[in-house]
């Protein structure tokens, strides 16, 4: 059996497969497929200060390799998160997870986050500044630099644990915004939240989604996500955790060999939701046949 | 309870122009229920086609399905193999016991009547049935209830008639009811009866079993997501307006 431990800012994960936010709730529907601590980690669904229902139906239209979703950041709220789910989660689940942060204002994302990070189920703070669903708020502060930095300096004087930015394809310089997050003190990034798109209804001709836009996800935008971790992961020296598309053992190993210490996994835990334990399996096969015993070996070889 | 499961396809004929049946074998929960529906993937597509149960056993399970579009069109194309299903999802129907009920379908909404009403005659329920399609061609089960011996009515949209016509005309709108069909259709008899009932819903949906939040609906009272806490709601909690 290859070692599949890898290690984010300090916290050790049993493996590199981390469920990513909104595509795993907070853990509890997924007890009737498996046993959810097979997960290195996971993303909790993206939280805000406030109760949110998000936009209304339809939200989800599908792609010829993937889907859209225009969900809109529906969560409980963080109160209800710290005080009634996580107590839930806690009695079921024992590793930790990454607390999907969400906001409308900097204010918003540094009180959130402030409540968070007093929970011991949470390992790292996840900032999602890359929502594309909601308007005013989420994606508007990861296209520009100057307001990601400050919500990631905001959330940073309030918080004890590492704090990784999820960033957004829709970033007119991604490169650019890495570097200044890693400037500012970001312990991690997550390279990529969905992209911009629309479907059509056939008959109608109008958008399916009553958001008219939704993030495209799915194995078709696996190359894209793998291309920017590639282009990102010589730039900077803090751990990238790969997202976009994986739905494989090949997938997790291309992510990594780009440069990720870890991957998510977003709408393959929604379309298979056996998933973890099924790439698990795949990745020890894998990992054999190409005679590699500990997966941190191909963090980062594509440029060595 | 919810399981991912492969199941081998035994059967997969076609009913009528656009609908078919669709048998799916193998070790299938033992505690599925009325009104709940399993999402069936085609290969080839990400995401899975919710179906509800027409009918099920210890070692089966039954869908009659219309073709809505590319994905179930390629689905009755596949006549052997294994498909990969998420099965046991929704809540179902809550059963009377008992009782005088009515149960109204519409079109592909009649599919998980079926399994209802021989549950319902299980509780000792005398049921009134009435079903309506948009013309004589698309007619589906009126063998089905004529063997179950319950009182039943087809209506045709072609020929100037709707359940809900049909039903003031029969005068039971005092009747408690269970209702799937189109969304107007459901709300237009939500409207007209008297009495309190269950609607089954639907709408476009991402994972089936609650992870993704795709198919959250407002309530009345609450927020539930129509695959895991639904499809079937009270008729009191439902905003119609919210599934346009």
């Amino acid at each position: 059996m290859a070692e599949l431990k890898v290690n984010l800012s300090g916290l050790e994960l049993k493996n590199p497969l981390i469920p990513a936010s909104g595509t795993f709730g907070y853990g509890l529907d997924f007890l009737d497929f498996f046993d959810v601590n097979e997960v290195g980690s996971f993303a909790i669904k993206g939280t805000t200060l406030n109760p949110r229902y998000g936009n209304p139906l339809p939200r989800i239209a599908e792609s010829p390799s993937g889907m859209l979703n225009a969900v809109g950041l529906q969560n409980p709220g963080v109160h209800e998160v710290v005080e009634k789910v996580l107590p839930e989660l806690r009695k079921v689940y024992m590793g930790k997870v990454l607390a999907n942060v969400s906001g409308f204002s900097v204010e918003e994302y540094r009180e959130c986050a402030r409540l968070l990070d007093q929970e011991e189920l949470t390992g790292i703070i996840e900032l999602n500044i890359s929502c594309p669903n909601v308007h005013g708020g989420g994606m508007s502060f990861g296209t520009d630099p100057a307001s990601a930095v400050e919500v990631l300096k905001a959330v940073k004087e309030v918080t004890t644990k590492p704090v990784y930015v999820k960033c957004t394809p829709q970033c007119p310089d991604l490169p650019e915004m890495c570097r200044k997050l890693e400037e500012n003190g970001a312990d991690g990034l997550v390279l990529l939240n969905t992209w911009l798109g629309t479907r059509l209804d056939l008959r109608t001709g109008k958008p399916i989604l009553k958001n008219i836009t939704g993030g495209v996800s799915g194995p078709g935008i696996f190359p894209l996500s793998l291309y920017r971790v590639y282009q990102i992961a010589p730039l900077v020296n803090i751990p990238i955790i790969g997202c976009g598309g994986v739905s494989s053992a090949s997938d997790v190993i291309e992510m990594m060999s780009a440069g990720a210490t870890a991957v998510e996994l977003g709408t393959a835990c929604l379309t298979d939701p056996l998933c973890v334990p099924r790439i698990l399996e795949d990745l020890q096969t894998l990992l054999k046949d190409l005679g590699i015993d500990d997966i941190n070996a191909i963090i980062g070889r594509a440029h060595k | 309870m919810l399981r991912a499961q492969k199941l081998t396809i035994k059967e997969n004929t076609q009913l009528n122009e656009n609908t078919f049946k669709l048998v799916l074998q193998g070790d299938v929960p033992q505690d599925l229920k009325p009104g709940q529906f399993a999402e069936v993937k085609v290969p080839g597509f990400s995401l899975g086609r919710p179906l509800s149960l027409n009918d099920f056993d210890q070692e089966s399970v039954t869908f009659v399905y219309r073709i809505a579009g590319k994905g179930t069109k390629e689905l009755t194309t596949l006549k052997e193999g294994e498909l990969d299903v998420i099965n046991g999802c929704g809540n179902g129907f809550t059963l009377k016991e008992n009782e005088h009920v009515l149960v109204v379908g519409g079109g592909i909404g009649t599919a998980p009547l079926l399994p209802l009403i021989r549950a319902l005659k299980e509780n000792n329920c005398k049921v009134d049935v009435i079903f309506g399609f948009r013309e004589r061609k698309e007619t589906l089960f009126e063998e089905e209830l004529k063997a179950l011996g319950v009182g039943f009515w087809i209506t045709y949209d072609s020929e100037g008639n709707n359940v809900v016509t049909k039903m003031l005309e029969l005068g039971k709108e005092d009747l408690y009811f269970y209702a799937c069909g189109p969304l107007p259709m459901m709300a237009a008899l939500t409207n007209a009866s008297k009495a309190s009932g269950q609607c089954s819903l639907e709408t476009r949906m991402g994972c089936g079993f609650g992870a993704c939040m795709g198919c959250s609906l407002q309530l009345k009272e609450r927020t539930a997501r129509i695959c895991k806490e639904g499809p079937v709601f009270a008729k009191e909690e439902i905003i119609w307006q919210n599934l346009k």
